[in-house]
């Protein structure tokens, strides 16, 4: 379902489309349909920006495929060693499986930028020395390429941080020159650190939900990037007693969980 | 890994003949330093010094497989 949105600048349009829907413009698929013109000395040939937006809703999926199975008290997932990637990796891969599966047929055609995107990184890992092999495929419009590697945890890293780099580097390149609304999404995994993270957070993001509606007070997360953001934002949209909002700029933007009633108030917003 | 930084900052830039990359290896430290055009420069360092921290995070998982160190400097 898209609505559409203007404004005098591509900026303006998704903040008002932000206000609008109600959500946080991590949660919206965002399409220019046409960028805004300033014209002449600002008076003739004017134009407005106009841009069609999308409730996202991919990770939502994954998450209601790993909802399925389990309680959200209950699985610990694979213990305290994700980072020494250890092949008890228990229910997280097969579910994965179901939702490569359930969700590709809407991105047949591979794009250009899938192959350009594997050979980057499978060059990157060459002169880092790693004999790996990675497994390119669609999803949902981003490209998703798998390393299966030693799984020593190595291209994790502390909290992930070398595979996100990875990631962060491979999208620069193949990103390099497209303009702003036009990029590719990269996603680069390995021994299933991505969903677990996803269960991990969203893990985190109920818990933080059962404090705010305890304390009645708004709950502060830590700083983190705006795809894991994004999951926090979708497990509580859902949640009716609480409310979540990013506050903060770039890397130390962070999510804040609010409770619905306040002590005060009988109802915030 | 003089290798790997070139390749990264050679795809980074606009303009890859001007990169240029010096490796000083120590017995267990190596430096390497990397030197671009200057309208390069933003390019890898990116916003924040994004580009930059996530070049040098490679380059120590690439490092310590060898059991090694390696430092990321670039020059101006």
């Amino acid at each position: 379902m898209f609505y559409e949105f203007t404004g005098k600048t591509v900026k303006e349009a998704v903040e008002k489309a932000c206000g609008e829907l109600g959500v946080d413009e991590a949660l919206l698929d965002v399409e220019v349909v046409e960028e805004s013109k300033s014209g002449f000395l600002g008076l003739v040939g004017q134009r407005d920006a106009r841009i069609k937006v999308k409730k996202r809703d991919l990770l939502k999926e994954i998450m209601e495929v790993s909802d399925q199975p389990s309680e959200p008290e209950r699985e610990p997932l694979p213990g305290p060693c994700w980072e020494c990637g250890s092949e008890e990796t228990s229910a997280a891969p097969q579910e994965a499986g179901v939702a490569e599966t359930e969700e590709s047929p809407a991105a047949q055609e591979a794009p250009p930028e899938l192959e350009q995107a594997r050979k980057i990184l499978v060059e990157i890992l060459a002169k880092m020395t790693i004999e790996a092999e990675v497994r390119p495929k669609m999803d949902n419009g981003a490209v998703y390429l798998e390393i299966i590697g030693d799984g020593s945890g190595l291209l994790i890293g502390k909290e992930g941080h070398t595979l996100n780099a990875l990631q962060y580097l491979v999208s620069k390149i193949v990103n390099k020159d497209a303009p702003a609304h036009g990029k590719t999404e990269i996603i680069i995994d390995t021994e299933n650190y991505r969903l677990r993270k996803i269960e991990r957070l969203r893990e985190k993001a109920l818990k933080m939900s059962r404090r705010a509606r305890k304390t009645l007070k708004p709950v502060w997360l830590e700083p983190m990037p705006p795809d894991e953001r994004r999951i926090v934002h979708m497990v509580l949209a859902s949640d009716r007693e609480v409310y979540t909002k990013s506050h903060g700029e770039g890397a130390m933007r962070r999510i804040v969980v609010y409770p619905r009633r306040m002590p005060n108030k009988r109802r915030g917003r | 890994m003089k290798e790997l930084i070139e390749y990264i900052a050679k795809a980074l830039v606009d303009s890859p003949d001007e990169v240029v990359v010096m490796e000083v290896e120590g017995e267990i430290t190596s430096v390497i330093e990397l030197k671009v055009a200057k309208s390069d420069l933003g390019k890898v360092i990116g916003k924040q010094g994004r580009t930059a921290r996530a070049m040098r995070t490679i380059l120590s998982a690439a490092s310590t497989k060898l059991n090694k160190r390696a430092v990321l400097e670039i020059l101006e």
